[in-house]
């Protein structure tokens, strides 16, 4: 049973429309990635779930419920954290004040500060350090780990990868196992193909606001893809 | 092919400075037909549209929200009675003085002001008027705590008085509101309106905010001191805890918001409907300030953009300062 | 010592406008919005206060007020303002200036223009003699006191509580607290009730002090303002210091002649806007946006 379903979402940006009937669903405790070029609409579709955009036709549907009309904060209660883009991590707060305010909805589960602190010692280090002077790799465990302090049972990553150093990526990826071992679903949002494809279960592929290629991560291939990726028969004039 | 044309104005605008040519022949000739009562009368609402025509240049257009003009409006009512009375200028030519007065004034006061930004600049200023009065009063040939009568009318007959006074407010806000436009057409206008749409941006784009912001707020100086010499002049007393009765900035407030911020034509019609207003509600007192503050609330939150838009859908400009796009194939005939 | 004297009186005199400052420095930090009915509010808390008592006592009045004023504060967020928020920086002031006019006209109606005061009794007049010369009213220290004690609460209550964290993590970034599961309209309404609920304080404690009539409520929010600003933008004790400060100019300037106490306020006022633009104290880099 999927914890997570989202059947033909249409999103609009005013008067843009970004997302043209979108369908996916993940399993609990699974990794799906989501894949495309810069303006497929990934993150848009990261925001509907989450709460942050409206969608203006189609169904979100989690744990069996259609949550449609739920604001952002309301979906934290119930189990969806984002990790968002650029990370958005609160620059005046300290590590350690992130973290905490992360645990605002108080879900009880496996995270707190002690096996935090645990999953990136890293952060552990850096525990009194204001938010302001944090480096990329970490404000983004600080993100990955203020998401997961809400318990949550879907966690969506924007952009795991992007602007960070590879020794940093490589332990962000480490953690992933660490975090769907909890029963976690993560739904995750990333520009590194190779990396999506290794890291998930299941994967997207999105274009110009639509899913163009959909399944188990290792039956797809490089090539197939980039046809994908670029519009079919793109990679007859590519290599 | 047949291109997009680029217009100012729409809709049927561009007979209209015909019609505001007529309408300022209309108030020229009147005074001969009008009772003393009406031209009074006319002179309030005339100092009205002159204050919130004034206040929106500023808020609208310089994006400087500010509750402290009366400054400049008390500045240039003492400077009237100071050109006038005390340097024996011709009243006229003292009002004319008051103006650039003021103008001078607010050249170091903005320097002072600017350091503040938003909600604070909005207190910055009417701390700033509140301290002029505070100095005003100490000077004792200004009258002190009880102000000053201005005598330069006292050799005239009433009704060439209040004739004079009503030829000065007609060419006052027909100066005014011509340079309003003229300067909105202008390059600054231009430049006025990328900034109050986004200010980041229009800095990007080398409009030079600080500068432009500078400009407007020493221009709408001018414009108040015109506004606090005409005060003078109908008053014939100015006391310096009315003059510069922060009162003035809630009635300005008042009139752009209900009227139409940003707009040339809504502040006018606010300055209208708040004329017409307060002649019926003065009775009611203390009640009369209640229910213009909650039709304002009501206004910011139901129709932020206030009345003249809602109108006329922003399909008329009496004066046209924007530009659009007239596409051919649709709306081309218009 | 008539100089010492009017300096520790202007230093007391400073925590009732750090009090008053306090609540104004919150709302905007949280919601940057100016807040200009502030010193109304205050002034509406301590008529509030007489009517209240005048059925009980001084303390019920009190206790009931206050929490009252923190409720019409978070009702007036939840209603009002936080839909004004979303529309632009220049709904929220038009609407806490229309605010201002209501109260103050609603108040004149009410009580009238006549000046009132807070009865206090006894504890009105009470004095510690520090030395021949200086005496310290006890009331006065009170009010010192209040200051500082808000000052600590607040600063307590922004840095170890929950509530406290969600308050900043919203100043910082609203969209990302929404994340987290904070929802921000409760928040603004928490700032504005807190806010409120030391205007509350700040406005009983003044009209315990002074006279104070409808009017009084503008003179409120500028002594708030040139605290903050004297104090240093977002920082809890700059505006403290800017409320000292503030008193300790009124208190000497008031020496030299009576007339001259606000006016010295404001001359140190525009002194620090031009010499010192960022404030006394202000708040650290970093802890900034």
């Amino acid at each position: 049973m999927s914890i997570l379903s989202v059947s033909n979402i249409e999103a609009h940006y005013g008067d843009l429309q970004a997302l043209f009937g979108i369908s996916l669903s993940i399993d609990p405790g699974q990794v799906h990635s989501v894949i495309g070029a810069n303006g497929a609409g990934k993150s848009t579709l990261l925001k509907v779930i989450a709460g942050n955009l409206p969608a203006s036709s189609g169904e979100v549907t989690y744990q069996n419920k259609k949550i449609n009309n739920q604001s952002a904060h309301e979906r934290v209660k119930s189990g969806i954290s984002l990790v968002p883009e650029g990370r958005r991590i609160f620059s005046s707060l300290t590590v350690e004040e992130n973290l905490k305010v992360g645990a605002f909805t108080k879900r009880a589960g496996h995270w707190n500060l002690k096996t935090l602190k645990e999953l990136y010692p890293l952060l552990a280090d850096r525990w009194n350090r204001i938010g302001f002077y944090c480096s990329g790799g970490e404000l983004q465990m600080l993100a990955i780990g203020r998401a997961l302090m809400a318990n949550p049972d879907l966690l969506l990553i924007d952009e795991a990868s992007l602007g960070l150093a590879p020794v940093v990526v490589a332990q962000v990826y480490a953690s992933l196992s660490e975090i769907t071992k909890q029963g976690t679903a993560v739904l995750l949002v990333e520009q590194d193909v190779h990396q999506a494809l290794r890291a998930s279960s299941t994967t997207s592929v999105l274009l110009e606001g639509k899913v163009v290629m959909e399944g188990s991560s290792s039956s797809l291939t490089i090539p197939s893809i980039k046809d994908a990726y670029f519009g079919v028969g793109a990679s007859n004039g590519l290599d | 092919m047949i291109k997009e044309r680029i217009v100012r104005g729409a809709g049927f605008t561009r007979a209209l400075p015909i019609f505001f040519v007529l309408i300022v022949l209309v108030l020229a000739t009147l005074p001969k037909y009008l009772g003393v009562m009406y031209q009074v009368k006319f002179v309030q609402a005339f100092i009205l549209i002159l204050l919130a025509t004034m206040w929106n240049l500023l808020a609208g257009f310089g994006g400087l929200v500010s509750i402290g003009q009366q400054a400049f409006i008390g500045i240039g009512a003492y400077a009237l009675v100071y050109f006038a009375d005390i340097l024996n200028l011709n009243p006229f030519v003292a009002t004319l003085f008051a103006g650039i007065f003021c103008g001078l004034c607010a050249i170091p006061l903005s320097f002072l002001v600017f350091r503040l930004a938003g909600g604070y600049f909005a207190i910055g200023t009417w701390v700033v008027a509140e301290i002029i009065k505070l100095f005003t009063v100490q000077i004792s040939a200004l009258g002190g705590g009880s102000g000053i009568s201005l005598a330069a009318f006292s050799g005239m007959g009433r009704e060439t008085r209040i004739a004079a006074v009503y030829w000065s407010a007609v060419v006052t806000i027909v100066v005014v509101l011509l340079s309003t436009i003229l300067l909105m057409r202008s390059r600054l206008g231009l430049g006025l309106t990328a900034m109050r749409d986004d200010n980041v941006a229009a800095g990007v784009l080398g409009v030079k905010v600080m500068r432009y912001r500078r400009i407007v707020f020493v221009v709408v100086a001018m414009g108040f001191g015109f506004a606090g010499s005409l005060i003078a002049m109908s008053n014939l007393r100015v006391q310096p805890d009315d003059i510069f009765s922060v009162n003035y900035s809630a009635i300005m407030i008042f009139m752009v918001v209900i009227g139409g911020l940003g707009t040339i034509e809504g502040p006018i019609l606010g300055a209208i409907l708040y004329y017409f207003l307060q002649d019926r509600l003065r009775d009611y007192g203390a009640w009369y300030l209640i229910v213009l503050g909650i039709i304002a609330i009501v206004t910011v939150l139901t129709a932020p953009k206030g009345l003249w838009p809602l109108i006329t859908r922003d399909r008329i400009s009496l004066f046209p300062t924007k530009y659009r796009v007239i596409s051919p194939t649709k709306d081309g005939a218009r | 010592m008539v100089w010492t004297n009017a300096i520790v009186q202007g230093l007391l005199t400073g925590g009732l406008y750090a009090l008053l400052a306090s609540g104004l420095s919150l709302i905007f930090g949280v919601m940057r919005i100016v807040n200009l009915a502030h010193g109304d509010f205050s002034i509406l808390a301590a008529y509030a206060v007489i009517s209240v008592a005048m059925h009980t006592n001084l303390i019920g009045g009190i206790v009931l007020v206050l929490p009252v004023m923190a409720l019409l504060g978070y009702f007036l967020q939840r209603t009002l303002l936080n839909k004004s928020l979303a529309m632009g920086v220049l709904s929220p002031l038009l609407i806490t200036f229309a605010f201002s006019i209501i109260i103050q006209n609603v108040l004149l109606q009410v009580y009238t223009a006549n000046n009132k005061s807070i009865l206090t009794g006894r504890f009105s007049s009470e004095s510690i003699k520090i030395s021949k010369d200086l005496q310290i009213g006890l009331l006065p220290l009170v009010t010192f006191l209040a200051g500082v004690i808000v000052t600590v609460c607040l600063h307590y209550f922004l840095n170890h509580s929950q509530l406290g964290r969600a308050l900043r993590a919203t100043s910082d970034d609203p969209m990302a607290a929404d994340l987290v599961g904070i929802n921000n309209r409760h928040i603004y309404g928490i700032a504005t009730a807190i806010g409120l609920f030391s205007a509350g304080i700040g406005g009983v404690l003044f009209g315990m002090r002074t006279q104070f009539a409808p009017s009084f409520g503008p003179i409120a929010l500028v002594f708030a303002f040139e605290a903050v600003i004297i104090g240093g933008l977002g920082s809890l004790w700059g505006t403290l210091l800017g409320g000292v400060v503030l008193g300790i100019a009124q208190g000497i300037g008031s020496q030299i002649q009576p007339a001259y106490g606000i006016l010295a306020g404001h001359i140190v006022f525009i002194a620090v806007l031009v010499l010192r633009p960022q404030g006394l104290l202000p708040k650290q880099m970093g802890a900034q946006k």
